[in-house]
């Protein structure tokens, strides 16, 4: 069978084409994230291959990696006795959550979600959670690590079944945070985290005036409605005045957690407001 | 042109550019700098295809190079535009040299690159912070790397359907 020749021009060819880009272009993000993620979906197993994951870490050679018999037995011991306060806290949490169904507000819930893989690029630092906004998901929602030990990011784009989850060091990724240092009774100083690629993230226009010293921990601040409590996110990895504002300091925070390792993560939720309307 | 082939090479390189196996063997620096394999591939086939087909294949890795990152549109545009340009261009100047076409995937990185995060920008409201010194070091790998690559496809230029250009002559049909 005689193939049909269609004879369409260059110049109209093109006129098509850049007319399909700007309308993808003018299309809201929330539609045509979908794409995106069809495309994370579909191709995952493939994309996933070369990911690390944390049994590919084994002990090193190095001497240095190893410690003393004694001082292993008594971090073993002290390891074994937080296990046995967790193992009470566990228990006792779960009398809680009992007492917690019956109360009219609930507040902010958790939902656990697998992490089905990692982008660590030089544009974007984000991962993707197998949890969307079916599962009650929003955009904006904080993101800690499987024990709830540090905030990790927050929630950026979402379909009904997957959601990525844009991390404290994407160079887009910013969140209000406090620095404070063991043994002070509140925060030194609040301000702005924003992340920088290369693992770490910077907190800019804090006065010198603030005794900020490299060590120091900084938690992501309550805000309410979206975190009940400040929760860690790292440490003042580096300090110095800064360069372009001699009077401020440039901070540099390095997160607590490898984001690479994460294999499970959990959305705190927020508290669906109601409206009076 | 071989569009079925094409394809396959398109969305190959679009899973290596999303994917993890380059980030933990050739990415180097704490930004997991890579080289940007679409890039490359958009202006090997605008230096190497005739117009139409360029302009085709130019628009079809950046719908690759979008889908395959955060948001619709932008590399879409901004890899039409160029390619389309380069493919002009190919009439003057012939990338016989590897530095020749490394210095193109440079440039193009930088401009098209450059145009990507703009119309991003304006897409998602947001950019990144480090976009400049990401967007040069992109460039810089991608250009290094862009004339091993080019020479690979060159060499299945064939089975492809399109005539690489070797020495100022057509290779191949």
């Amino acid at each position: 069978m005689a193939r049909k020749q269609i004879n369409v021009s260059r110049g109209t060819t093109f006129s098509v084409l850049l007319a399909f880009g700007l309308l993808l272009l003018l299309l809201p993000q929330s539609f045509t994230s979908r794409l995106n993620f069809l495309f994370a979906e579909v191709f995952n197993p493939v994309l996933s291959v070369g990911r690390a994951s944390p049994e590919d870490f084994r002990p090193g050679s190095s001497t240095k990696d190893f410690i003393p018999r004694a001082e292993y037995e008594e971090l073993w011991k002290a390891y074994e006795n937080l296990h046995a306060d967790l193992m009470t806290l566990h228990s006792d949490y779960e009398k809680l959550a009992n007492f917690r169904k019956g109360l009219p507000k609930p507040g902010p819930g958790l939902v656990l979600s697998r992490v089905t893989n990692v982008s660590i690029g030089p544009f974007d630092r984000k991962l993707f959670i197998d949890k969307g906004s079916v599962d009650g998901l929003r955009s904006g929602e904080y993101v800690t690590c499987e024990n709830r030990n540090s905030i990790i990011g927050t929630i950026s784009e979402l379909s009904e079944s997957a959601a990525t989850v844009r991390l404290l060091t994407d160079p887009r990724h910013k969140m209000e945070v406090g620095i404070w240092r063991e043994g002070k009774k509140a925060f030194i100083v609040k301000g702005q985290l924003e992340g920088i690629g290369k693992g770490l993230a910077k907190i800019s226009l804090i006065s010198r005036d603030y005794d900020i010293r490299k060590g120091d921990i900084v938690y992501a601040s309550a805000v309410a409605g979206w975190l009940e409590t400040p929760r860690v996110i790292g440490e003042v990895f580096k300090i110095k005045p800064d360069d372009n504002e001699p009077l401020m300091w440039d901070i540099t925070v390095k997160p607590i957690t490898d984001f690479a390792m994460l294999t499970h993560v959990a959305v705190i939720i927020t508290t669906p407001v109601k409206s009076g309307k | 042109m071989r569009w079925g082939r094409i394809g396959i090479i398109i969305l190959l390189a679009s899973l290596l550019n999303a994917g993890n196996l380059l980030d933990n063997t050739i990415a180097m620096g704490e930004n997991n700098i890579k080289p940007d394999l679409l890039l490359i591939l958009m202006v090997f086939f605008a230096i190497n295809c005739g117009g139409l087909e360029a302009t085709i294949v130019s628009f079809a890795i950046g719908f690759a190079a979008d889908i395959s990152s955060a948001a619709m549109g932008p590399a879409m545009i901004s890899y039409g535009l160029f390619g389309t340009l380069i493919a002009q261009l190919r009439k003057v100047v012939i990338m016989k040299r590897m530095t020749h076409q490394a210095l193109a995937i440079f440039a193009m990185g930088i401009i098209a690159g450059g145009l990507t995060q703009i119309l991003l920008r304006f897409k998602t409201g947001q950019s990144p912070s480090n976009v400049y010194s990401a967007l040069f070091w992109t460039a810089i790998y991608s250009g290094i790397v862009g004339p091993l690559v080019w020479a690979m496809f060159s060499a299945i230029s064939q089975w492809l359907g399109v005539r690489a250009y070797k020495a100022g002559r057509p290779l191949g049909r």
